[in-house]
């Protein structure tokens, strides 16, 4: 287990994983614990992990001209369509529409993220088959969560007023039961092979519990996966370098380091790419 | 390594499992407290969030 199945190195995946976790718990721990230290935490939240999660999104899609060339519709048809969007969703429905939309589609997203990092690390430790019972983990624990919160219905989340489907305790009682059962299945199998994998779907097991489900109150349960998601990306982004060299260590991003024999030949791979590409930009730029 | 993963998931089931028992006992409707420390229902101005607007996507 030293470093077998790793997206980078113990330092890092234990950053990744654990590090993230804490600062995560610990943030939220203090304003739950601590109401009159929420806007502070939150402060910190937005301004050193929100805005940064999402400027280091444009590390990866506009650093350099190709870069920008490539993500044309994401860098400049998407915002208009967003704007006009979130504008007319603001007009039609008013702060419940774009609360409540806001509510389930940044569960998803988050979701998403622990579902590509689950995929990342399955890579990292050479798996070619489909990993199923990790992805229904994955899923399952958000999807307990969101049915938990709409239970509960809050009259409003974020100090605006939010929608909740009509939701009956039993649907919840099942979810949880599904989710708790695989995880008991996947805890199980994993004992048996402890992999980089493990830790990271754990620390999303954990987070998903305590801020969907554990804390009774629906904004403080979700500064708490609010700060693991922004921190967490920032740090997986900085796993594959930007814009131009990015391409040139295409494979070892892609793939993760494993083992040491494996690391080497993908450096060669690695240097023997990033020279066909920097070939093909040199004509590219040439013509 | 192991043991300590092991220990790990052990923990983390147990915990889920509690946190499931005692949801299942919480009534539905019933909000503790907002972040200002009022209820949740009557946001004061020490709310983040001026009521009406929107969270920032993150």
């Amino acid at each position: 287990m030293a470093t077998a199945g790793l997206l980078r190195s113990p330092a890092f995946d234990g950053a990744l994983i654990g590090g993230v976790l804490a600062l995560a718990l610990a943030l939220g721990g203090v304003a739950f614990a601590r109401p009159e230290a929420f806007a502070a935490i939150l402060l910190f939240d937005f301004w050193l992990l929100a805005y940064p999660h999402v400027a280091a999104t444009y590390t990866r899609i506009a650093l350099d001209r190709r870069s920008v060339r490539e993500n044309a519709f994401l860098l400049f048809a998407l915002p208009p369509i967003v704007l006009a969007g979130t504008a007319s969703a603001a007009w039609l429905g008013g702060a419940e529409l774009l609360n409540t939309i806001y509510f389930y589609w940044q569960t998803q997203h988050y979701t998403m993220q622990s579902f590509g990092i689950a995929r990342a690390y399955h890579r990292a430790a050479s798996a070619t088959r489909r990993d199923r019972l990790t992805d229904v983990v994955v899923l399952a624990f958000p999807i307990w969560g969101v049915l938990h919160r709409a239970h509960q219905a809050p009259a409003q989340f974020y100090g605006s007023p939010m929608w909740w489907p009509p939701m009956p305790r039993v649907l919840v009682g099942v979810a949880a039961a599904i989710a708790i059962g695989a995880l008991a299945l996947w805890s199980w199998r994993e004992m048996r092979a402890p992999r980089g994998a493990t830790l990271f779907v754990l620390s999303h097991v954990v987070i998903t519990s305590v801020s969907y489900v554990a804390i009774p109150e629906v904004t403080r349960g979700w500064l708490f996966i609010n700060v693991w998601h922004n921190a967490q990306y920032i740090l997986f982004a900085r796993r594959t370098p930007c814009g131009r060299s990015r391409r040139g260590s295409a494979s070892r991003g892609a793939r993760g380091r494993t083992r040491p024999s494996a690391s080497r030949s993908r450096r060669s791979r690695t240097s023997r790419s990033g020279a066909r590409f920097r070939a093909s930009r040199g004509k590219r730029f040439r013509s | 390594m192991r043991r300590l993963v092991a220990l790990a998931l052990f923990v983390v089931l147990a915990g889920t499992a509690s946190i499931a028992v005692q949801s299942c006992a919480q009534k539905p409707g019933k909000q503790p407290a907002s972040p200002s420390g009022g209820p949740s229902s009557d946001p004061s101005p020490d709310d983040t969030l001026t009521p009406g607007v929107p969270p920032p996507v993150t």
